[in-house]
Parts: C-alpha cells; structure tokens; sequence
C-alpha cells in the first residue's frame, strides 16, 4: 500500500512543479495578447490599438494585474476546478481544451492501435527468428521506418490516398454537417492521420518487443522449458509471451508521449483539429489561460500514463512476490 | 462507446458510401479556404481581424459595400452627404429583412452605432464609431449621422464596415464578447448561421429572402485547411488563395481549374530601422542601404517575379491617395558605398565590413518573423546585397509576438516586418508604429492632420503627397516588395470570383466578396 501512495505523491507533486513552471514560462515569451490583436487588425488594413483600447483589453482580461495577482487568482480558481476563460475563444478553457482533446485522444488511440497491431506480431517473430533473413530485412526497414520523420510518412499518406486517390479527405476530422456527425465521417477522416502515426509509431513498438522478446528468450526458464521438449511454438506461448507484458508496460508511458507528440505532426499535415492545431492557435494568441490549460492537461495526460503504468507494475510484483 | 462486432464491420463496409454520400452534398455546397478558428463573432477580439470581418460580411450587412470596382449599395440604397463632409444621411432600401423574418430598420442602425461606441471590442469600426456626434432617424428608412468633425472616409471607415445588428437581439446584451448564442449570429445577410466546428468550419445556409435575390448556392462553408493547394487538388474546398506563385502555376495547364493573377497585395514587406540606435539614427546611413538594395532581385528571386518593387512612400499604386513621383533607390552599390564613406564608415576591416574611426563596424541583426518561406529568402537576399557595400547581418527568426515587442521596446537593429492597408494613408501615419516603430516626425504628423481634417480634396491630395515625400526621403524603413494575389477556383461550380478594388470593407485584402455569390442577369442556380 505504501509504495502505491508514494507513487501517487510523487505524481501530484510533480504535477503542481509543471502548474508552476507553466505559470511562469509561457510569461518569460516576450510579447502579449495586445500586440497580436494590434498586429492582427493592421494586416487587416485597420488601424492598430490605440492607448486608450490597450488599456481597455487589458483591464477586460485582467492582463493589468501584477504577475503575483494573476498567479493567486490562477491558483484559487485551480481549487475550484475552474482553468479560467480563454481570451481568444470566449469561453471556459476546461471546456475548449476537453473538445480538442478527445479528438487527440482519438487519434493517439487509434494510432496505437495500429502500432501495436503491426509493431508487436512482427517484433515476436522477428525475435523467435532472430538472425534470420526475414529478421534482418524486418531490421533494416524498420530503421528506414523510424528514421523517416512522422510529417512525411503524413505527407506521402495525404498525398497518396486523399489527393492523388480520393479515397480520403484531405483535411478536417469528421463530415461538414448540420447536425451530430456521424461515425462513419469520423471513422474516414481519422483513416489516414492515424494510419500514418500508427505507422511511425510500429518501429517503436517492434524495437521495444524484439529487445525485450531477445532478453526473454535468453532467460534460463526459457532454456529449461526447451529442454523438457516443449516446441518452439509452445514455448513463446506458455513462457515467453507471459513475460513480455510487464516489460512493454514499463515502456507504455514512454510510447504514449511520443505517440502525443507524432500525433501533433499528424494534425498539422492533415489539418485535424486537436489539441495540437489548438496549442497553436493559444500560442500565437498569447491565450495564457488556454496555453496554461493545454500544459496542464497535456501533462495531466502524460502523469496518468506513467501512474497507470507504475501502478500496473507494482501489482505485477506484489503478485509475482506471492508466487515466488 | 460500446459498438457490437457486426454493426462495426457494418460501419466498415460502410465507407465507400461515406464517400458517395460526400458527393452528393458536394453538389449542393460551396467550400472556401478560409481562416475559421472560432464561432463567427461580430465581437471577436482577438481572432484575426479581417478574416474574423469577411466570415461575419456573409451573415450581416452593412449599409454599403463594394463592388469590383468601387462602392454600391447595400443595406443603405442612397447617400449623400453636406459640402463640409460632418452630415451624411443614408436611406436604406425596401425588403432588407433579418434572418428571423422582421424588417431592417434605421432604429437597428442608430442602435449598432450606439452599441459599438458603448462596447468598443468589435475589432473594426468601434473606433470609427465613436467620431460619430449624433445619430437620428426620422423614419423607418432614413438615418442622418453627424460627426464630430470633417469624416471623408465615412463610407470606407464607418458605412462599408460597421456590420448592422439586430436591435431586438442586441439590446439587453451587456457583455457582447462572451455572447455566442445562436441569436448572435442572425444578421441580414446572404447566408444564415448553420455550425461552427472550431478550428474547423463554418458551415453557412442560403438565405432565400435575401432583399438582392437567393445566393447561387445553398451551402456555404469556410474552412480551415493548412495546405490549400493539396486541398484544392483533393476536392476538399472549391476556391482557395495561394501565397506561393509556384503552387498557383501548377494549377494553370488543368482545365478543370481557374487561376487568377489579381493585383499586386496591399501586403508590403519592409526592412525596418531603429532609428534610435546608432548608426540607423543617421538618415545618410538609411539611404545608403536603400541605394544598396536591389527590390527588382528580391521580386525575381523571392516572388518567382510575380511581384512590384514596392513605392519608397509605402503607399499601393492602387490607392486613391498615391504619389508617383517620389525618389528611388538602387540598386546602386557605389552610391551606397559613396554614403557610407561620408557617414564615417570609410575603411574595410580584413572581413570587408566596414568600420569606422572610432572602430565601430557595421555589422547587425536582422530579425524577421518565421511565418513563410519568402520572408526567409528576402532575409538571406537583404544580407547578401548588404554584405556588396560592407556591411554584416545575422539573421534571427522569432515568431510574430516577441518580435513586436522587441520592436515596440526598441530592442532591435534591423527588422523585417509586413502589413497589409497600404491603400490607406493612415497606415502611413496614423500612429508611432507606422510608418516605422520609434520614429517620429512632427513634419509627417502635421501633414496626417491636414489629410485627416480637411474637408478639401486637393488639400488632401497634397497632405498625402507630403506624408509620401517625407517617408520616402528621410527612409525610416524601406518598403521592399508587394507580392501578387493569387486565386484557384474549380470552373465547374459556376461561381466566379473577383478582387475587390481597395479590399474588402476598410480595406481587407481578401478574395471572398459576397456578391460572387449572387446571381448575375440571366444567371441560373447550378
């Protein structure tokens, strides 16, 4: 029990460590939301802000507050679960963020699922075939694959299937309707970004599974059970497999941020609304509420990962203790 | 969500029809690139100004608007206004009727000119607004305005841009930024609200009672794609505007597809002085770079020659108000070489960079915003034609904010900066960053005031003559170049469109005029 709550503690501190580096970082960035209007009204070919409405948009967002104040208001609305307004868009970041996020969501997911529906089969048997042709081509492709930035997997996908083919949109993450869209929109217009995240994503997963798999395959048991006569196929089932799962556990977190951060590429390629298209929009805005709200829930995101997977594997010992 | 295996494999074989079900509507909609980021807010602060006013320009009108060639009517059908330019009155047209079904009235224009001078965050003409002295209407059709001084502009400024709300909707509405329920979007105009995804779309309904005839098609929808030319080529929107010439190009030799070559943008690139810090606080150093640069170069290297070299006085050839007959610069290297010696930066070091007596060099930052790849060509050309007469630039890419700090703070060399309105001579003078950041001239702001208050054309013909001279001569930027406008649209769907002379509104450089959208005599609905 002990060790599940220093876990835990060690995740809600780390937590309130990045709330207050969030705070201050993203107000280290020279500028502010006034210039980007003042700038966004003169590209326009209207005259920039004059003192008098700096002072009026700075007083309505309350950017006229000392940083100290800003920082204690952001702390007691955090008490209540309130991430403030976000200035560009007009309304409670939690609720802007939670729309974008899903979407992100959706696709990490969906890209993950791809990843490890081809990384981890073809890790199994490029390991139980290791020193083969087949396991020596599998390994130069796979360096070729990970060595290819995500952006042009992305780019070669959209260009291919959406542009030359037709087979999917281009851009956007669900049908232009009226009402509610519908699964099916949704399900064509995330083919491709998570198709090619789950892609980029595969080589990790292969590596991580073929290196664990090598390790595991070297383990005395495994020489053991071959030596009782059991086949190679009965082996990699009843021993080697059972093994497996705790090592890429240890891994998942590690995988899950960086499918966060292909996914980032995957929504600018194919203009897919997530919370990485939205960290954009708040940066060039200087939406500090949104930005804030992104990091928060970004790192939220992540610490919930490593927490689940720590958990998982605390678990796992405890229950291996108990047989052992 | 919990979906059985059956109705998922379902779902799967599904797709192919997805894509029928795709076309089918393709043939009723109309897909724009356009910049949509939020719900299309007439008070919208901080969404980017002009394409924030172009999506708002579909759902509500204003009391003029403009045509390929210059004003017509709109909401107002006839206007006049008094020899000293502070009374106009407008009389609005018959049948003009919000999208709930009751009429457009003067009371709705006198209101959304109280409003906006009571709320001032719409981001345009809130400013305008409230130059306004007295609004009366003595009848259902007729608005009389008086300003508070001579306004010239009035139609440009307040009538071609003020977009009109619906009083029964507005009044009780105190914070109008944070109001985005469905009533905020009903307007006048030719389309009515239908969604706004974020970040996504805006998906716009025809409006069939519109008083100027049913728009030719029954969707509209504005939406937010990163690479437009794929997007075109994918048949995700129908008309886009490209930034790149070379991506325009490859749209020209297809039959399916309509290229226009508009104007050259009201967009200027200029290299931008601080002129509070030494040497740039000597205007022979200003116009030695000047002579140095080579624009012509810049356009046939940055621009793939679709381009002008931009006026020295930074106003567009195309506005009303501009100066042909200015000085011009370079490129000559011995000119700028000759003025930099008498400046006191005679000698070469061993690197070639000149120095002075003092052992000052001239050797520089140049900041420029990271946002396209032309930008970061003219940097590297700037440096290498600054480089011919002895002088060094590092380049340093920042984004947008933290360079309009730097440069509002004064902490900078050199930068290079852009900004659309160069059709207006405000954008010349109006303020301490315009021109250029920093630099101020009692001589400019004194011919700005002439220009902005007198009620005599000639007065101000000359008042903007001046304004030009004065920028042109004592160079506290250089304007480099204006780049061409580009547009792609599929010739099929029998809309097309045009450039808006002077821009859209108060002079928003963008393609999406809404009387594209309107049937020409004779016309039908495809």
């Amino acid at each position: 029990m002990k060790r599940y709550a220093t876990v835990v503690a060690r995740c809600l501190l780390l937590l309130a460590v990045i709330t207050l580096l969030n705070f201050f970082l993203i107000r280290l960035v020279p500028g502010g939301p006034l210039e980007v209007i003042s700038r966004a009204r003169v590209e326009s070919g209207a005259a920039p802000l004059s003192d008098a409405e700096r002072s009026m948009f700075a007083r309505y967002y309350g950017l006229d507050q000392s940083l100290s104040q800003q920082l204690l208001s952001y702390g007691g609305m955090l008490m209540h679960g309130d991430m403030g307004q976000s200035t560009f868009f007009r309304r409670p970041t939690a609720e802007i963020v939670s729309q974008y996020l899903e979407r992100t969501l959706l696709l990490v997911a969906a890209g993950l699922l791809v990843a490890v529906g081809a990384g981890l089969p073809l890790g199994i048997i490029s390991a139980a075939r290791r020193g083969s042709l087949f396991d020596s081509s599998l390994l130069v492709v796979e360096m070729i694959l990970h060595a290819v930035p995500p952006f042009l997997i992305a780019t070669a996908a959209l260009i291919v299937f959406a542009v030359t083919l037709h087979w999917f949109p281009v851009a956007g993450s669900a049908a232009i309707t009226v009402g509610e869209s519908s699964f099916t929109s949704v399900l064509r217009h995330l083919a491709l970004p998570a198709l090619s995240l789950g892609v980029w994503e595969s080589t990790t997963v292969y590596y991580l599974t073929r290196n664990a798999m090598v390790d595991i395959l070297g383990e005395d048991y495994i020489r053991a059970a071959r030596a009782k006569g059991l086949g190679e196929h009965e082996v990699l089932i009843r021993h080697a497999l059972p093994a497996l799962a705790p090592a890429l556990l240890a891994r998942f977190s590690v995988l899950f941020g960086s499918a966060i951060g292909g996914a980032f590429f995957a929504e600018q390629v194919f203009s897919y609304p997530g919370i990485g298209q939205l960290s954009l929009t708040a940066f060039q805005n200087y939406d500090y509420l949104l930005l804030r709200g992104i990091f928060l829930v970004l790192s939220a995101t992540m610490l919930a990962a490593y927490l689940a997977a720590d958990l998982w594997l605390i678990r796992f010992d405890i229950r291996s203790g108990e047989r052992t | 969500m919990n979906i059985p295996r059956r109705k998922l494999l379902h779902l799967l074989a599904a797709l192919p029809c997805g894509l029928r079900a795709a076309s089918a509507d393709s043939e009723r909609r109309y897909i724009l690139q356009h910049f949509v980021r939020d719900l299309p807010s007439v008070f919208a602060p901080i969404s980017h100004a002009g394409p924030n006013w172009v999506t708002t320009s579909f759902l509500f009108d204003t009391l003029v608007w403009k045509n390929r060639d210059g004003v017509v009517p709109l909401l107002a059908s006839a206007w006049e206004v008094s020899p000293d330019k502070r009374r106009w009155t407008f009389r609005l047209g018959n049948g003009a009727r919000w999208h709930d079904g009751k009429p457009v009235t003067s009371r709705d224009v006198a209101f959304t000119f109280h409003y906006m001078a009571e709320h001032p965050v719409a981001i345009w003409s809130s400013e305008a607004v409230r130059t306004l002295e007295a609004v009366e209407t003595p009848d259902e059709r007729t608005v009389h305005v008086r300003t508070k001084a001579p306004s010239p502009d009035f139609l440009d400024a307040v009538a071609g841009t003020a977009q009109i709300l619906p009083q029964h909707v507005w009044r009780g509405i105190q914070d109008p930024v944070k109001y985005l329920d469905p009533p905020a979007f009903l307007g006048s105009g030719l389309f009515r609200h239908l969604r706004t995804s974020r970040g996504e779309y805006t998906l716009l309904g025809a409006n069939h009672d519109y008083f100027l005839g049913s728009p030719l098609v029954e969707q509209l929808v504005l939406k937010s794609v990163n690479n437009a030319a794929l997007a075109l080529r994918g048949g995700d929107v129908d008309a886009a505007s490209l930034d790149s010439p070379l991506a325009a190009k490859q749209f020209s030799s297809e039959a399916r597809f309509t290229v226009v070559r508009g104007p050259f943008s009201y967009y200027v690139t200029k290299l931008v002085f601080n002129v509070k810090r030494s040497p740039f606080d000597n205007r022979m150093v200003r116009q030695a770079i000047a002579w140095a640069l080579n624009k012509q170069e810049m356009v046939r290297l940055a621009l793939e020659g679709d381009g002008i070299a931009a006026s020295a006085g930074l106003l567009h050839m195309d506005s009303p108000w501009f100066a042909p007959d200015l000085p011009r610069y370079g490129p000559d290297p011995a000119r700028a070489q000759d003025l930099l010696s008498k400046a006191g930066y005679s000698r070469r070091g061993a690197d070639g960079i000149r120095v002075s007596d003092s052992g000052k060099r001239l050797s520089f930052t140049l900041l420029q915003t990271s946002s396209s790849i032309e930008l970061g060509r003219l940097a590297e050309l700037i440096r290498d034609q600054l480089a011919v007469v002895g002088i060094q630039l590092m380049i340093q890419a920042v984004s947008v904010g933290p360079m309009e700090h730097l440069m509002e703070t004064g902490e900078f060399d050199l930068a290079l900066d852009g900004h659309g309105g160069t059709n207006n001579v405000q954008i010349a003078a109006s303020h301490t960053d315009y021109p250029a950041q920093l630099y101020h001239n009692p001589a400019l702001d004194a011919a700005y005031q002439r220009f902005t208050t007198s009620a005599d054309d000639a007065v101000r013909r000359e008042s903007a003559a001046v304004v030009q001279r004065i920028i042109a001569e004592d160079v506290p930027m250089i304007p480099l170049v204006n780049a061409r406008e580009l547009l792609v649209y599929r010739r099929d769907k029998g809309i097309e469109w045009f450039w808006t002379k002077g821009g859209l509104g108060g002079g928003v450089p963008q393609w999406w005029n809404k009387l594209a959208l309107l049937p020409r005599p004779g016309q039908r609905k495809k």
